[in-house]
């Protein structure tokens, strides 16, 4: 092998209740392109996210080309020469192709900025690199691909050494994927190295050298592509048997409460057809971009769909806002509960009785401020919501018990449907165990619950039933003993 | 265990003046004006107050609405003027009830219009700037327009003057209005359901949305509410000086900011009440007074009274600090 570009040496890193990052030693050869693998929450990000200065380490070392270096913010990455291309693409839609490679160096050290030369070093920059684009063009006016070429033209301009690229083919077409390996070749070839993060093995296959594993926070295996198989990669990923993390319940299913049928909305839903049972927890297991989020927001009415039925309890019905959806007894506990889900600045009591403002006036329609904190006490004790007081806003509430507070405001609107997205994101393993007793207790009382999550262990204990979705499209349904990580990685990956 | 005890003392002492910091500066400027002209502390003076500000102040209320919900309408001035014209040119041919009703009409409808446009261009502060900026300049021109250019005299109209002129016993009218319509503000923000979401609309429009409130329904009234208390304002405002001009609501709009913030409701939204917006009005019109009463010029004035703004906003962004540290500390 040829000499290491970076050695990570006991890498460790806690955040608040997770060991995010426990004792990772991880190395790349020079040249060499690197896969790094793993579910969610594995703790890929925040390793990327250590090299490029964004998170420090607990503990352990960094090696650069063989030399110890100390990486504090992002600059120091860009100055050891690492650069992160993040899925979401660092450039000003607004701006030149030019100016978003220079962009923070414009001016260089005079004040004034010389157009001309940087055109014209932008231009020689992108020929070196073969790249077709024109750095007066606007980002904006570009493809998913060419915005690529930009963030690596501004890498190499950066004279990187090593590129990290994380999830790069999630938003690109077959066509665009063509160029991406053509690039990740040609980055090769010029001695870069590429640590190439992707939840697509089959790319993996295609381009890269090795393949480390990461799971929980640990470094499962490094090994050579050529020597692995799909299989195998899969079983390091998931590898663990599910423990008591879980809390038990007995099932009550009944008859079917909600059927949708042909759902669909543009190509990010396409045809979802699916039916929920009274008392069951029916899970949507998927990559993230897989269009779980978005059929769900057709099921509430915060989108509307173009085509496909709903029917409820046998009845054909047009849900058109998330209020018609409130009065057909759906509620849906959004994604991102900070922004979506709550209202912060306010206390609890006034965040659970806005869905139903009725229920906590007294004569003349006017608001009751005693009912209102009657109410909120009941959720209070049995949600076992932690705080000073239900005065309390729950901006300073933990994430459980804000979602808590989300799952009483929806527990008040008298709903029967209950949608969780991704409904322990960011929450500690204490408050997801009161979670899943909630969940459970829920589908106690004959209420439904779909369930999003991108956490394998989740998704596959507290299921019922799993719908696999793929690309906007149902891909699979997972029934019993076919309900294995196995299974649901291998449909979600396609 | 001491050291504790001191901060937390320190902490409600920080608490305190930065919540009622405002009253204390409105007591040092009465205090100050009554020591340094005897003039100011009469009865009488303090009516001529009262009476001066009621209609700035019904704007103010307005503005009140507007600003929790997270917007802010610069339109008042040219819907102030629009509606008075309006008002006093209809007493002749149809009398005086109903000019007035048709005076509120136009300023219904004129504030419903923001409301529409507003949300049609996603309802957020900055296309409340310019959706109420651009109102601003096509009714002000309408103004023009109806009047060509001329002021409209209601002199001769003495049931109509009597709003703004005349008194019940000593209080005058236009005084028991500014009083009613702030206590029914007050009161619609608190216990009725479009209070309640208008702050909600300030605070997160998208999780009020996917609560299951019609969020574009309440952000049209807010400014529909806008628009009555504009037109109540400029009936008030015309009767008291008996004649109504084009050009009158001038620079109205952004006097009812100032009240609103220098009562300390926030910028931005979610938060704020009328009677906080009354304390605003008062210490606007006060001081006016007090610097008039002292014989300070009227351009000396806007020097003043702009820095008083600056500093009122600066003091109200060190209260949501110290509110802050107050309630996490008691987590």
């Amino acid at each position: 092998m040829a000499n290491t570009a970076l050695e990570m040496k006991h890498i460790s890193k806690s955040f608040p209740g997770v060991m995010a990052l426990d004792d990772v030693t991880f190395s790349v050869g020079e040249g060499e392109v690197h896969a790094l693998v793993g579910e969610n929450g594995a703790g890929k990000s925040t390793l990327m996210k250590i090299i490029n200065g964004v998170y420090s380490a607990d503990q352990g070392e960094i090696y650069i080309s063989g030399k110890k270096v100390s990486i504090k913010n992002p600059l120091d990455a860009q100055r050891n020469g690492v650069s992160i291309i993040f899925q979401e693409f660092n450039l000003v839609d607004t701006l030149s192709v030019a100016e978003n490679i220079f962009i923070g160096r414009l001016g260089g050290k005079k004040k004034m900025i010389d157009w001309k030369s940087i055109y014209k070093e932008a231009e020689k920059l992108l020929k070196s690199l073969n790249y077709d684009l024109d750095p007066r063009a606007a980002v904006e006016t570009l493809s998913v691909a060419q915005m690529q070429m930009t963030e690596i033209a501004k890498a190499m301009s950066f004279d990187a050494k090593i590129i990290i690229m994380d999830e790069p083919s999630a938003v690109l077409t077959d066509n665009e994927l063509k160029k991406l390996f053509d690039i990740v070749e040609d980055l090769k070839k010029r001695g870069i190295t590429v640590i190439y993060i992707s939840h697509r093995l089959e790319e993996i296959f295609q381009i890269c050298d090795k393949v480390t594993v990461l799971r929980d926070g640990k470094i499962i295996d490094t090994g050579n592509v050529e020597d692995l198989n799909k299989e195998q990669i899969i079983e390091m990923m998931v590898g663990r048997k599910l423990d008591q993390e879980f809390p038990k319940r007995e099932k009550k299913i009944g008859d079917v409460i909600l059927r949708a049928k042909g759902l669909r909305r543009g190509d990010r839903v396409q045809d979802v057809s699916f039916e929920l049972r009274r008392g069951e927890i029916l899970g949507f297991a998927g990559l993230v971009g897989a269009g779980r989020t978005e059929t769900m927001r057709l099921l509430f009415g915060a989108d509307q769909m173009t085509a496909g039925s709903i029917e409820l309890n046998g009845k054909q019905v047009h849900i058109k806002s998330p209020m018609e959806a409130k009065g057909e007894g759906i509620a849906l506990l959004p994604e991102d509960r900070k922004k979506q889900g709550l209202l912060l600045e306010l206390p609890i009591t006034e965040n659970i009785s806005l869905v139903k403002l009725k229920k906590v006036m007294s004569k003349g329609n006017l608001i009751n401020k005693k009912k209102e904190k009657d109410v909120a006490k009941g959720y209070f004790d049995s949600l076992k919501i932690k705080a000073p007081s239900v005065t309390q806003r729950v901006y300073f509430l933990s994430g459980g018990n804000q979602q808590k507070v989300v799952i009483a405001k929806w527990l008040f609107s008298d709903a029967d449907i209950f949608i969780l997205d991704e409904p322990t994101r960011g929450i500690d393993v204490g408050a997801k165990y009161e979670i899943y007793m909630l969940m459970n207790e829920l589908v106690a009382q004959g209420k439904s619950i779909i369930l999003i999550s991108s956490e394998m262990n989740e998704i596959i204990a507290m299921s019922d039933r799993i719908m696999v979705m793929h690309d906007g499209k149902i891909c699979a349904e997972l029934n019993g003993e076919e309900i294995t990580p196995e299974n649901v990685l291998k449909h979600a990956i396609n | 265990m001491g050291e504790k005890t001191v901060s937390k003392k320190r902490g409600k002492f920080d608490l305190i003046i930065s919540k009622y910091g405002i009253l204390f500066v409105l007591a040092a400027i009465i205090i100050v004006a009554g020591i340094i002209s005897p003039a100011f502390l009469t009865g009488q003076n303090i009516l001529n107050i009262l009476k001066q500000v009621s209609a700035t102040g019904m704007l103010a209320i307005g503005m009140t609405f507007v600003i929790i919900s997270g917007g802010v309408d610069l339109s008042m001035g040219s819907i102030l003027s629009l509606c008075g014209v309006v008002c006093v040119i209809m007493i002749p041919l149809v009398g005086t009830p109903l000019a007035i009703l048709i005076a509120l009409a136009v300023g219904v409808v004129c504030g419903t219009l923001n409301g529409i446009f507003i949300t049609l261009t996603g309802g957020t502060m900055g296309s409340a700037f310019i959706i109420t900026f651009g109102m601003a300049t096509a009714l002000g021109s309408l103004a023009l327009t109806v009047t060509n250019g001329a002021n409209v005299n209601a002199a001769a109209f003495a049931d109509f003057k009597e709003i703004g002129q005349g008194s019940w016993g000593i209080v005058p009218i236009t005084v028991v209005i500014f009083v009613v319509a702030v206590i029914a503000a007050q009161f619609v923000l608190r216990k009725t359901t479009f209070g309640r979401i208008n702050y909600c609309l300030g605070i997160n429009d998208e999780a009020t949305h996917l609560s299951g409130i019609k969020v574009k329904k309440f952000r049209v009234l807010v400014y529909t509410v806008a628009g009555l208390f504009t037109a109540l304002g400029a009936v008030m405002l015309c009767s008291r000086v008996s004649s109504a001009s084009p050009i009158q609501g001038e620079g109205y709009e952004l006097d009812a900011i100032a009240a609103v913030v220098l009562g300390g409701t926030r910028m931005g939204g979610g938060s704020g009440s009328a009677a906080k917006t009354v304390i605003g009005v008062l210490m606007f019109g006060i001081l006016t007074n007090a610097l008039n009463v002292m014989g300070v010029s009227s351009y000396q004035q806007m020097i003043v009274k702009g820095i008083i703004i600056m500093v009122a906003v600066l003091m109200d962004k060190r209260s949501i600090r110290v509110e802050n540290e107050m309630l996490a500390r008691t987590v």
